[in-house]
Order: C-alpha cells, then sequence, then structure tokens
C-alpha cells in the first residue's frame, strides 16, 4: 500500500475533493450519489454539487443507452405492439424530464470536468436529441402536410 | 431509402448524433443543425418559410426507415461475428 493510500489514523477527516482529470474514484462523489438527494435539493458544498451532477450526468447517459438499445430491439428489429409504444412514449418523457432537470441544475451549480469532456452542452443537445425522438415517433403533423413539405424541401424525395 | 442525397446527409447526420458519445452529442448536433439551416435558408430564398421544426417532423417516417436499415445492417453484422 503507498503512503497516498493509508486511512488517517487519528480522527475522521473530511474526504478532500479534488478537481482533476484523474480517474480516482473520490467519496465525497460516491456517497452523494449512493446516498444522495435524488430531488433537486443540493445540500452539499460547491464542489460536492459539482461532482454530485457529474455523477447524475454519468448516469443520465447511462440510461439513455440502455433506452436507445431497447428502442432498437422493439421498435427497429422488430415490428412494434401498442405496448411497446406505451412504454417507449413513457420512458421517452421520463428521460427528458430527467435531462431537462439536469440541464437547470448543472446551470445553477456547474459540473466537475472530466476527463471525458462531458460538458452542459452535451447534455442540452442530448434533451433536444430526445425531444426530436418524441415529435418523430408522436407528432401531430398530417400526413398531407408532410408530403408537401418533403415535395417542397427535397423535391418530391419519397422512400 | 431515401434517393435524394441531401436528404440521405441530413439522415446521417442525425444517426451520428443520435449514436455519438456522451461528449460528442454538441458537437454532432451542430453539424445536423448546419445541414437543416442550409437547407431552410435555400427554402426562404425561394419564399418558402419553414422551421427546423417542420422539416424534422415531416422527416420522421423517413429517419424511422433509415435507422431500421441501419440498426439491421449492424445487427447481422453482429451475428454474423458470433
Amino acid at each position: 500500500m503507498t503512503a497516498a493510500a493509508k486511512p488517517p489514523k487519528t480522527k475522521m477527516e473530511k474526504p478532500r475533493v479534488v478537481m482533476s482529470n484523474s480517474h480516482e474514484p473520490r467519496w465525497d462523489a460516491i456517497s452523494c450519489f449512493l446516498v444522495g438527494q435524488d430531488r433537486g435539493e443540493m445540500a452539499g458544498g460547491k464542489e460536492a454539487n459539482a461532482l454530485l451532477l457529474y455523477a447524475k450526468s454519468y448516469l443520465f447517459f447511462h440510461k439513455l443507452a440502455l433506452f436507445r438499445k431497447g428502442e432498437t430491439a422493439r421498435l427497429y428489429l422488430n415490428e412494434p405492439d401498442e405496448s411497446d409504444f406505451m412504454f417507449h412514449r413513457a420512458l421517452l418523457r421520463r428521460l427528458i424530464g430527467d435531462g431537462s432537470d439536469l440541464v437547470k441544475q448543472v446551470k445553477r451549480h456547474g459540473m466537475a470536468r472530466n476527463a471525458e469532456g462531458l460538458s452542459l452542452a452535451d447534455i442540452e443537445a442530448t434533451v433536444e436529441e430526445l425531444q426530436q425522438t418524441e415529435r418523430q415517433w408522436y407528432g401531430k403533423i398530417t400526413g398531407k402536410r408532410r408530403r408537401e413539405i418533403l415535395q417542397d424541401v427535397f423535391d418530391g424525395a419519397q422512400p | 431509402m431515401a434517393r435524394n442525397p441531401e436528404l440521405e446527409a441530413i439522415l446521417e447526420a442525425r444517426y451520428d448524433w443520435e449514436g455519438a458519445a456522451p461528449s460528442q452529442k454538441a458537437k454532432l448536433r451542430d453539424v445536423y443543425y448546419e445541414l437543416l439551416d442550409q437547407l431552410l435558408a435555400r427554402q426562404a430564398s425561394h419564399g418558402r418559410r419553414l422551421a427546423r421544426g417542420d422539416i424534422i417532423e415531416a422527416m420522421g417516417d423517413e429517419y424511422k426507415e433509415f435507422r431500421r436499415a441501419r440498426d439491421r445492417r449492424l445487427a447481422a453484422r453482429v451475428r454474423r461475428l458470433r
């Protein structure tokens, strides 16, 4: 064990928040994540909040990847039924809501610098991407209007 | 499959954006919007006022077809590798 890895010998020290590009786990972030507030209130210090929001962002992108995987399997590689659309729409809305909340929180508290280079703009872009998916599947455009636009814009390109 | 090359390029850009790594999301969204905005500017020069949202929604079925073809191709490749 290296000197740096030894636990403190005397009283419990408050974990130090290190803002770096290191992949080292950080106890304050882990505890915030495991115990943490999930209702939007941010009780920690500035740096702990920024770390917590990075952790939440990381989780958000994992949820997104899982959602897209399910979407591929159920809506694109198979013939979807009514329950597929019901789940797809509900989960899509949930992700849009989670992403929008995350954007608000990161705007307010910031996000820890990270090795991946993930930024607020990436989260905002992802919320837009999900909103476009919602319009694509559940939008209100009529067939007539759709054909008119495609005809005008792409000179009648049709599948 | 969409036959118009410009439509094809826009669908490709959207597919890339959806499949992008988290840290590339903003960059690839901008590429997609750039293509859409070029199209909108050309439409405006012909007196046709459209918003991004109009085109995005109108292309919905084209995108589904595009992604379905890509996903099927990818799934077939993965099956061959197993």
